[in-house]
């Protein structure tokens, strides 16, 4: 284990995208908004490949948890009446942005438990049907602008921080899994029963893993809703849990460079397909189910191997 | 009082609509021991099969309305099992001895492919379901309306599950179906042909599924591509909680969530009625994960 | 006093008595061999004393500690290891990393140092490191360190889950049917393997399997179980001429 790499790395990466951020004025406003949206997906395709690629817990919730950090930042800045420039902006920002991945992490607690006792289908449909309540909550809360949406927020997000979190969270998934503790994802999504059998807390790792996973959506929540300025219930949406899902299986489920090259690419394709835009999501199924007849690992996976990923069909003999 | 009896008028008619489309989700569990997500979509092509042919049957056949609502609905189950089929054997078929996961990531991208390729065909916006048959009231007194349309589609679902019971409880293929289910090893060893016993369940279940949607659609007309999300999503809660797998489970989940679903939107919000399936469901699984009439299976090491 | 005592254990699986009142000792420094026909019950047993499953009654006491209740993973930390019968290793992890995950409970780190690695990490590290080179060298693995555990040929599969069980540092390690599937030649070297573990790693050794010349030529005493209830206890010579058995086993044949 190199013993400063990572960290260089992270700092490296930090000082690039406070560079990089002074060239925003020079690029367009259509592509700088694309930029950014690379990178928020980045960090959701990134924290979803923690609970399912990693540890191995099939989760269709993660809008749900980008919903809450969402709302929990716009309400703490809108409430403090944060300016971008201002001085208390940055550190007001990133406490507002904590904030909202901690009650994030909360709920991924709540959503981590059942997943002790669930697999597959049954989890996936339970973490459908958690985003969808929270969905529904919010549409009725009316402080939270109900149906009709969350307006006014600071355009607090810019590049820097976007990227910042990508950094960061890169970092913490790098270090993580090439721990000793961190073999522990993979061992518990290769096989609970031989997990248990050396002494691995499979439960540890699961509610691990969700509450890191669901910190950092709503980290990304966040920074998402200080971008666009506007949100609404129906941005979080199962579509959108689905189309973080379709990055990770895309780029590789357990691949950390897969799943990054997928989300830039899967963030870009639409745009790129601008003119056919009714086709979009008929070409992501057909991506979802072209790639898992053919090459279950992902375009960009192959570092490890998913057979037997979960269980064998019991029915097969 | 009145108003009480027409929720659970009301009730018994949504949740006996649920009850047929959790029928499907059970029979393919029991069989392939996986969630088919795209059985609701299945069930949103049937919606759009009768819309399609009602107005052809009644302008070339011309029998009596109700002759035509049968046969509207025959055209939508018989589509959508060929429908059914056809996706079990390009997407689930190659995947039979694949790991879950890969078959449940296929299902969701299934049902995708199905809602979004929906919106190209049929078109995004949402249309109106055509009358089948004038819905009249037989009773119509203060609070207290029962319509000939839902007595008819409660009907027409009961008859639909006793027939089904029929098939399974009482014909070879039936048999040959709980055998199938019970252990595919054992069966195959038996003689039976496992492939055309799945294909048998898809076709079923689908065919439910397409007598759903023109049910479904005669009491809630306005139909859309994405319409088969939540129905679909609750009759597998319904599924769930009468036990996945288990025939009279489905049956009864159908009913309750129907019920409960119509008693949070008569008395409390409609904006709730989603989320109070999804909470039904998790907490389902937290107390009796196996449902209210499935048997608990531990993995065996 | 023995390491490990089954008082009376039974466990029901709906109406089938898979394991019936089954009472057994096994001392610090055992080799006892649990053999019976195919249904017996005996990785029941394995699964009961391992925390897989409960026993529906009686007491599993393991250095004086009852298991009711424990986790399997509380119950690996008390040292108890055990193999498959049909072998489960990680389909993802190499033989390194393998053997890595079995040493989780040398690290006294967690979550947050894993990530932000300070000094002290790197200092594990290079212990488990040594730990794991050590373990694999011992047992002649170091040549498939980066090889995928489970692309490996059979036998060394099975000697990669037995070095998986025993990198935890049991003081009882259980052995499900090592044997199966192998040829002479790698039964031969199973048995050398046991003999190696015993003397190296000072722990108690229980065997199932269905192989006698493996059992009878390295078990010290032999339980016999036929329909989940034991039917004969002793050395492998009475077990051989006990007419309970020889019936057990042809009866089952017949
Ligand atoms: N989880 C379970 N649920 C139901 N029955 C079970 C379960 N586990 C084991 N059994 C049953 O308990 C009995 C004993 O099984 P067990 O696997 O212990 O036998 P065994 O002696 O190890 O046989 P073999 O030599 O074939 O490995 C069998 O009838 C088996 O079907
Ligand atoms: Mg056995």
């Amino acid at each position: 284990m190199n013993r400063h790499r990572s960290k260089l790395v992270l700092l490296a990466s930090l000082v690039a995208a406070g560079g990089l951020s002074f060239l925003q004025p020079y690029i367009s406003p259509y592509y700088f908004q694309i930029i950014i949206y690379i990178g928020i997906n980045i960090i959701l395709a990134s924290s979803l490949n923690l609970i399912n690629g990693f540890a191995g817990q099939f989760s269709l919730g993660h809008a749900g948890f980008m919903a809450i950090g969402a709302y929990t930042a716009s309400v703490i800045t809108t409430a403090m009446n944060l300016q971008p420039g201002t001085t208390l902006a940055i550190p007001m920002f990133l406490l507002a942005l904590l904030c909202g991945g901690l009650i994030a992490s909360i709920f991924g607690l709540l959503v981590g438990i059942p997943s002790l006792r669930l697999k597959g289908d049954y989890l996936a449909i339970t973490t459908l049907g958690f985003g969808e309540i929270i969905r529904v909550i919010i549409q009725n809360l009316d402080f939270l602008g109900a149906a009709r949406g969350f307006t006014g927020i600071a355009k607090l997000a810019d590049f820097f921080w976007v990227y910042a979190f990508v950094a960061v969270l890169i970092f913490l998934i790098y270090n993580l899994i090439h721990s000793t503790y961190g073999k522990g994802f993979m061992a518990v999504r290769d096989d609970e029963i031989a997990s248990e059998a050396v002494g691995i807390n499979v439960t540890h790792y699961k509610v691990v893993a969700f509450v890191t996973g669901a910190f950092f959506a709503g980290i990304a929540g966040g920074l998402y809703a200080h971008f666009v300025t506007y949100i609404n219930p129906s941005q979080f949406g199962f579509l959108r849990s689905f189309e973080i899902v379709v990055m990770v299986v895309v780029g590789g489920m357990g691949s950390i460079g897969g799943v990054i090259v997928a989300a830039i690419l899967l963030t870009i394709l639409p745009e790129a397909l601008r003119a056919i835009a009714q086709y979009r999501m008929v070409i992501y199924s057909l991506l979802l189910i072209i790639i898992m007849l053919a090459r279950p690992q992902g375009l960009f996976g192959g570092g490890i191997s998913i057979k037997r990923f979960l269980k064998q069909n019991p029915e097969q003999t | 009082m009145n108003e009480l009896l027409q929720q659970v008028i009301n009730g018994i008619s949504l949740g006996s609509i649920y009850a047929l489309i959790a029928l499907g989700y059970t029979m393919i569990y029991g069989i392939l021991r996986f969630i088919n997500f795209a059985h609701g979509d299945v069930f949103m092509v049937g919606a759009f099969v009768g819309y399609y042919f009602a107005p052809i049957i009644s302008k070339f056949f011309g029998g009596s309305p109700f002759a035509n609502g049968l046969l509207v609905m025959a055209a939508a189950m018989i589509i959508c099992a060929v429908l059914g089929v056809t996706i079990e054997k390009f997407a689930y078929k190659p995947l039979r001895s694949r790991p879950k996961l890969t078959v449940l990531i296929t299902a969701i991208g299934m049902s995708l492919f199905l809602e979004f390729g929906g919106q190209l065909v049929f078109g995004p916006d949402p249309k109106l379901f055509p009358a089948l048959m004038p819905s009249s009231a037989i009773v119509n007194t203060e609070n207290l309306v029962i319509s000939t349309n839902s007595l008819i589609v409660i009907i027409t679902a009961f008859v639909l599950m006793i027939l089904l019971r029929t098939i399974v409880y009482r014909t070879k293929i039936g048999a040959a179906m709980r055998a199938v289910s019970y252990n595919h090893y054992a069966a195959s060893l038996m003689g039976i042909n496992i492939n055309t016993v799945i294909s048998f369940v898809f076709a079923l279940g689908s065919s439910l599924a397409g007598a759903a949607a023109v049910l479904y659609s005669s009491v809630y007309p306005s139909i859309n591509p994405l319409m088969g999300i939540f129905p679909g999503l609750k009759a597998f809660i319904a599924a769930v909680l009468g036990g996945i797998g288990n025939l009279y489970g489905a049956a009864i989940g159908g009913l309750i969530i129907g019920l409960v679903e119509t008693f949070v939107t008569g008395y409390i919000s409609s904006t709730y009625r989603d989320a109070i399936s999804f909470s039904i469901l998790i907490l389902i699984l937290l107390i009796k994960p196996s449902g209210i009439m499935g048997k608990f299976e531990a993995e065996k090491v | 006093m023995s390491i490990l005592s089954l008082q009376n254990c039974s466990i029901k699986f709906g109406g089938l008595v898979a394991v019936s009142d089954l009472c057994l000792e096994i001392e610090a420094d055992d080799l006892l061999g649990l053999i019976g026909p195919n249904g017996a019950g005996k990785t029941t047993v394995f699964n009961f004393i391992t925390g897989v499953y409960q026993p529906t009654s009686g007491r599993v006491v393991f250095n004086g500690k009852d298991l009711a209740g424990l986790k399997p993973h509380q119950i690996s930390a008390l040292g108890i290891a055990r193999t498959f019968q049909n072998i489960r290793l990680f389909p993802s992890l190499t033989v390194y990393e393998t053997v890595q995950v079995a040493l989780r409970k040398n690290i006294r780190y967690g979550f947050m140092q894993a990530v932000v690695r300070p000094n002290s990490l790197f200092q594990q590290e290079r212990e488990i490191n040594e730990t794991i080179k050590e373990i694999l060298n011992f047992f002649g693995l170091l040549p498939y360190q980066r090889e995928m555990a489970t692309a490996l040929p059979y036998g060394i599969q099975r000697r990669v889950e037995i070095v998986r069980a025993l990198a935890t540092k049991p003081r009882l390690l259980l052995l499900d049917e090592p044997a199966a599937g192998m040829n002479p030649a790698e039964k031969n070297e199973l048995m050398g393997l046991i003999g190696q573990v015993r003397e190296h790693y000072r722990c108690a050794v229980f065997l199932i399997e269905h192989d006698m010349k493996v059992v009878m030529g390295i078990c010290e005493r032999i339980a016999v179980l036929d329909y989940g209830i034991k039917i004969a206890e002793g050395i492998p010579r009475e077990i051989q001429n006990n007419p309970k058995v020889v019936e057990a086993y042809l009866g089952e044949k017949a």
